[in-house]
């Protein structure tokens, strides 16, 4: 369990993040969602220490996460960046990277290594290009890498900001059905940045509304859509229609309907 | 399945082919110069046979001259060519190498002005090349993380740093022109005049370094994904950063205090081990380290036998060679995906 704690974080003097508490549950898919600019990214570096909360605290199973030794916080918790850096080397080569945090000062990779990483490679379905080099890759293809590598780390927590960023729709399907598949499978916590709120009203077990740096509303997709919050934030209009039991969204600039 | 096996060997094939090339230049570094016994006979002194006569002389000139130098440029090259792979994954800029980037000229500057103000103090020289060389590398790093600077930024202010420290030297060397015996073959890189004496304290420098760097191929690897990812996989990015330009500084300082200014053996040669093995920097160093090597070895063999009798710096050689390869790299990298 991750869980933010009354966590507060300023840039250049001005108040960011404030008062933001919030509990990612076990094994669950938690999506934040929010305007441009209302602090998601720096939530998502403040739950993964990239950044230090100038108040308060995140937790990990009930302890600091400060108190975690930078291998052991890896070991817990893996980050898929934003506009991450595409490496020049093999499939096979970044998924091995996934198990630094396993490996002690010049130890050969051992036999768990090479199953874990073996193993990641065939969830991702990564499998058929793992002697591609990642640069050669399609968008689709390296979000599926880079999944592969933060699940070849084997951390119970998997942080992804923006997965689905500049992919084509059916990209961005196949990223989120694999996103389900280690949540379902493998009981992964998934915590997601997503910008598609079609997607994450689809994929989310909980959506967390950001706005002004704090959260506005948060709960499964039918008490955020019944509290307004993704209308308020996004200043959108949001619809909702069934279709052979499948809900789908749509969204419009026109004034909220609930005002 | 098979993909990874012929991987596998060929890897083999090209770790195993880059010793086997070593040893047979090392063995021609030794018995070919501007006078010249063959590796027959080599191997018949090697063995305790006649030392008398011409055969004295022969074997004199292995021992004192030739078996020093050839030591001298297997250390200098695989010590610069590591350094150059580490800086490369370091910077995350394949144009970056010691003497693009002013490590080697801040190692020349301290050289020079150990030699100027302490004469007596020749074993130092390494400690102070690896002081010029770490604050050099330090220099760039600070310009490097500082962000939002380009691959080719980085390397026009290398350039820059690089020519300030060239003006110290040659100002050192207006001011106190005995400071350093050979100092035109210092500043171009060359190994002639080198003894087992004068190689000994740098040699364990390298050594140590080397071992060390060898097992930097996974830290490599990492550092090479980008400061957040790396972060996130456990790693503490700026302690490793930071030794491994330690690491990196040591192994050019070290070269730099023996064999003067050599150029672009650090560019080169990570290129064409990439070239040959791929990226993974586990197989990067070991093979720059040979490849290296072999290198300069075989560049400073030429450099004696080409002109005979007379002889050219091996330096002079490797900057006709490295010089249209730096183009070469420039113009490959802006057609790509330089920045």
């Amino acid at each position: 369990m991750i869980e933010a704690r009354n966590i507060a974080f300023t840039y250049n003097h001005a108040p960011f993040i404030e008062g933001f508490s919030h509990v990612f549950d076990t094994g669950s898919i938690a999506t934040i969602v929010g305007p441009n600019g209302c602090g998601k990214s720096t939530v998502v570096k403040l739950l993964t220490r990239h950044l230090k909360p100038q108040a308060g605290a995140v937790l990990l199973d009930g302890e600091n996460s400060e108190h975690f030794g930078t291998r052991a916080l890896a070991r817990k918790v893996a980050l898929l960046a934003q506009n991450t850096h595409v490496p020049n080397m093999e499939v096979e080569q970044l998924v091995q990277c996934g198990r630094f945090p396993h490996q002690t000062f010049a130890a050969p990779v051992s036999r768990e290594d090479t199953r874990i990483v073996s193993e990641a490679l065939e969830m991702t379905g990564a499998k058929p290009f793992r002697h591609k080099n990642v640069k050669n890759l399609s968008g689709g293809e390296r979000q599926k890498v880079f999944l592969a590598m933060a699940l070849a780390q084997d951390a119970d927590i998997i942080v992804l900001d923006e997965p689905t960023a500049y992919l084509d729709i059916h990209a961005c399907y196949d990223v989120m059905q694999l996103v389900c598949r280690l949540n379902e499978q493998l009981g992964k916590t998934i915590i997601m940045v997503l910008h598609d709120l079609q997607l994450a009203l689809e994929y989310s077990h909980e959506i967390v509304v950001m706005q002004g740096g704090s959260i506005l509303a948060s709960g499964n997709s039918e008490e955020v859509i019944a509290s307004h919050a993704i209308e308020d934030a996004f200043r959108i209009s949001l619809r909702r229609f069934w279709e052979d039991g499948h809900p789908y969204y749509s969204f419009s600039t026109q004034a909220t309907a609930h005002k | 399945m098979p993909a990874a096996g012929n991987k596998h060997r060929r890897t083999i094939l090209i770790l195993s082919g880059s010793f086997v090339l070593l040893l047979v230049v090392g063995v021609l570094g030794v018995c070919y110069g501007s006078s010249s016994i063959s590796p027959i006979d080599l191997w018949a002194l090697m063995a305790g046979g006649e030392t008398k006569g011409s055969a004295g002389t022969a074997q004199a000139i292995i021992v004192n001259i030739r078996l020093p130098r050839v030591l001298g440029a297997v250390l200098a090259g695989a010590a610069l060519a590591v350094a150059g792979a580490i800086i490369q994954a370091v910077l995350n800029n394949p144009l970056a190498s010691p003497n693009i980037i002013g490590v080697n000229t801040g190692a020349g500057v301290a050289v020079l002005i150990t030699a100027a103000l302490f004469p007596a103090l020749g074993y130092l020289l390494p400690v102070a090349a690896f002081v010029g060389a770490l604050a050099a590398a330090l220099i760039i790093l600070a310009i490097s993380v500082g962000g939002g600077v380009s691959k080719l930024t980085l390397v026009l202010a290398g350039i820059a740093i690089s020519t300030v420290f060239t003006a110290g030297m040659n100002t050192i060397l207006i001011v106190y022109p005995d400071a350093y015996v050979g100092s035109g073959t210092f500043l171009v890189g060359g190994l002639s005049g080198l003894t087992l004496h004068k190689l000994l304290g740098p040699a364990g420098y390298i050594i140590v370094a080397l071992v060390l760097a060898l097992f930097q191929g996974r830290t490599l690897n990492i550092i090479t994904l980008g400061d957040v990812t790396a972060q996130s996989l456990g790693m503490r990015v700026a302690l490793r950063r930071f030794f491994l330009i330690v690491l990196a500084a040591m192994l050019a300082g070290a070269a730099v205090s023996f064999a003067g200014l050599l150029g672009f053996v650090g560019l080169i040669v990570p290129h064409v081990v990439r070239f040959m093995l791929g990226s993974d920097n586990r197989l990067v160093l070991p093979a720059s380290a040979l490849i290296g090597a072999s290198f300069v070895t075989l560049c400073d063999l030429l450099a004696r036998v080409v002109f005979a009798p007379y002889e050219l710096p091996v330096g002079i050689l490797m900057a006709f060679i490295g010089g249209p390869f730096f183009i070469l790299l420039i113009v490959r990298y802006r057609r790509s995906n330089f920045e």
